[in-house]
């Protein structure tokens, strides 16, 4: 069997009786898995059940009253179509990261937003990136994705790529992670040329040493986003899923179902 | 700990209101004065909020805990075992552990919670693998029913990456224990017994509510917010990043020590075993250096454990704002409280490097003021 096709099974054991995925096996459906699923999968319960658990306001929502992470909105709405997929958007637009004080011990721009894990706090790396990424492909003229673009930059390590969201803490530099710099490169496929081709050169520094399934799996994907295709590397995934079956990470799994098949060209800002 | 399946409530409806914002003008680093001002603040919206009556309400006033749930810490054990090298039998060690702090795992689900943030090969930034894999082994030949490794990491959302790539995987591949990533599991949700955040309630991985004994097995590092990270700061790895973010932005939003109260308190780990062979000084939990001390800490009271540790790094527990608001509830933190097994703590004390900003933290040192260490309210 193929890494696709074993990503694809695998993925599907994940699958609720609601139509939703879990994130592993004995959970429950939610939002992020089952977007992604949705993605991966082109798939029609998945995006019922998207629909079904969409608030008023357009968001997908996890997690208690004081957290409500709600950073999967900006996948469904990618994932969805016609008024749910307005509403998504709408949300998107309308629940940016907080913004947060000068602080030189964190040096960050304080004028720029970006998304974070939930609205009530400020931005990080890869809520940011989903946001752009989603703006982009569906909402090009909406004025957030400037806001999210300049915390991209803001946010980037020094010498490229991204790790969770802290280019620097205490005067220390931060080094770039893999998968974070891969959401990254999603949001930046075509441009800024600066970040998406310092986003590249990091990706493949760093591909031998974070083996990982998620890391893998959305790096390829961005690396085809960015217009590279990589044989080699899709073979390494393969062989990866079928080694270690991503440790049945529903979110790892559907990433790999999108970079190993043509379901990544749904992410192209280019074919948009 | 009590905790419901969330199953059925797994989202709000889809027209629930906005859930309170986490409060933010409590972000500061914890004193005494400002826990018990904390106290009283919670314990005046408990009353506004009509739940608190009578005197439930002025015992809230004065501490942040449901005094049923956590009574007041008595005397407690914590054993110190030399283990000079990853290399020694460490299997044989933590066996010894277990005998002299009587713990029986016969018949009892055990999850181990090791402390694996980053990976960096040069870098003794995590609990050593070696270790994890000793205490499994150690488990199971004490009896355990099942032992079950599961972290989830606060800085790396690639559990495949940061497991496999330090060897934790590799190691418990051959001795048959599984590895759950903490961050993706199935979730439960706990009420809180304790109010030091706004937080209410944790969604915390079923492994972790189910377990008949977690097990915390930090690092013995300093770290640059709070001080030292041990078997309480430890826990903030059980919440799982997919609810809370990556790196668990939310709990240091509520802020940092408090958040370490609330989250230990909800988990409440029976047995803590820590990874003191090699620790960490300085910058931690991920810039500092290495450094040899050659021990095992170990002791079913985290409080007595971390209080025990910080004090064989030369730090004085009572001054680390969340340790000393610990041991009023959670576990003993007073030294002559503490009945130490093994080793004598003093005969294997490493003074530890401390950033400047901690200076204040070493036994001995010129008692600090008001406010010492600057607060997190970002994460990193």
């Amino acid at each position: 069997m193929t890494g696709h096709a074993h990503a694809r099974d695998l993925l599907e054991a994940l699958r609720g009786a609601d139509g939703g995925f879990a994130p592993a096996p004995g959970g429950s459906s939610e939002p992020e898995p089952t977007a992604l699923a949705a993605l991966a999968l082109d798939d029609v319960p998945a995006r019922q059940w998207l629909e079904a658990h969409q608030s008023s306001d357009g968001g997908l929502v996890v997690g208690p009253p004081a957290v409500r992470n709600d950073t999967a909105t900006a996948l469904a709405a990618i994932a969805l179509e016609g008024a749910a997929r307005e509403r998504a958007l709408e949300y998107v637009v309308g629940h940016r990261a907080q913004l947060r004080d000068d602080d030189p011990r964190f040096p960050h721009d304080p004028d720029t937003r970006g998304w974070g894990w939930t609205s009530l706090t400020f931005g990080w790396t890869e809520p940011t990136a989903r946001g752009v990424l989603a703006l982009k492909l569906l909402r090009p003229e909406a004025d957030e994705l400037q806001d999210g673009l300049r915390t991209l930059a803001d946010r980037e390590c020094v010498g490229g790529g991204w790790n969770y969201g802290n280019r620097e803490v205490l005067g220390r530099d931060l080094e770039p992670f893999l998968q974070t710099t891969a959401a990254a490169l999603m949001a930046v496929q075509d441009g800024p040329a600066e970040l998406r081709d310092r986003a590249i050169a990091v990706v493949e520094r760093l591909w031998d040493r974070e083996r990982g399934g998620l890391s893998w799996a959305m790096s390829l994907t961005a690396l085809q986003l960015a217009g590279m295709t990589d044989d080699d590397r899709a073979a390494e995934l393969s062989e990866l899923v079928d080694r270690t079956m991503l440790l049945s990470d529903g979110v790892a799994l559907a990433w790999a179902v999108i970079a190993l098949g043509d379901r990544w060209q749904v992410l192209s800002v280019a074919v948009a | 700990m009590t905790e419901t399946d969330p199953a059925a409530e797994l989202h709000p409806r889809p027209d629930d209101a906005p859930g309170d914002a986490i409060e933010r003008h409590l972000r500061r680093p914890l004193t005494r004065r400002r826990f018990l001002l904390r106290a009283t603040q919670v314990g005046l919206a408990v009353g506004a909020a009509g739940i608190g009556i009578g005197g439930y309400l002025v015992q809230q006033r004065a501490s942040p805990w449901d005094a049923s749930v956590f009574p007041p810490p008595g005397r407690s054990s914590v054993a110190v075992l030399r283990a000079p090298r990853y290399e020694a039998d460490l299997e044989a060690i933590v066996r010894q552990a277990l005998r002299l702090l009587q713990v029986d795992v016969r018949g009892r689900s055990v999850l181990l919670k090791p402390n694996i943030v980053e990976f960096d090969p040069a870098a003794a930034i995590n609990t050593d693998p070696r270790l994890v894999a000793a205490t499994a082994a150690a488990m199971r030949s004490a009896g355990a029913r099942q032992v079950t490794v599961g972290e989830g990491s606060g800085h790396r959302r690639d559990a495949h990456f940061i497991a496999g790539q330090s060897g934790l995987l590799d190691l418990l591949e051959d001795i048959d224990v599984p590895f759950v990533d903490l961050n993706t599991t199935a979730i439960g949700r706990v009420q809180l017994h304790s109010r030091f955040t706004s937080l209410g309630e944790l969604w915390l991985p079923a492994p972790v509510t189910k377990a008949d004994l977690v097990v915390s097995m930090p690092k013995l590092k300093t770290h640059h917010w709070g001080g030292v990270t041990l078997s309480l700061k430890n826990m903030f790895g059980t919440v799982p990043g997919r609810i809370y973010g990556w790196p668990k932005n939310v709990l240091h939003w509520a802020g940092l020590e408090e958040s370490i109260l609330d989250v230990a308190a909800a988990v409440r780990p029976q047995l803590a075993i820590v990874d003191g062979i090699v620790g960490m000084q300085g910058d931690g939990p991920i810039k500092g250096d290495a450094v040899d001390v050659g021990v095992i800490i170990a002791g079913t009271d985290p409080v007595a454990v971390d209080s025990t540790a910080a004090r064989l790094m030369g730090i004085d527990p009572e001054r680390v704002g969340y340790l000393e608001e610990a041991g009023r509830f959670l576990g003993q933190l007073t030294p002559e409280l503490i009945d130490q097994l093994g080793e004598e703590p003093e005969g294997e004390a490493v003074l530890f490097e401390l950033l400047p900003q901690f200076s204040t933290l070493r036994i001995g040192s010129p008692l600090p003021a008001d406010d010492p260490a600057p607060a997190d309210n970002t994460g990193a």
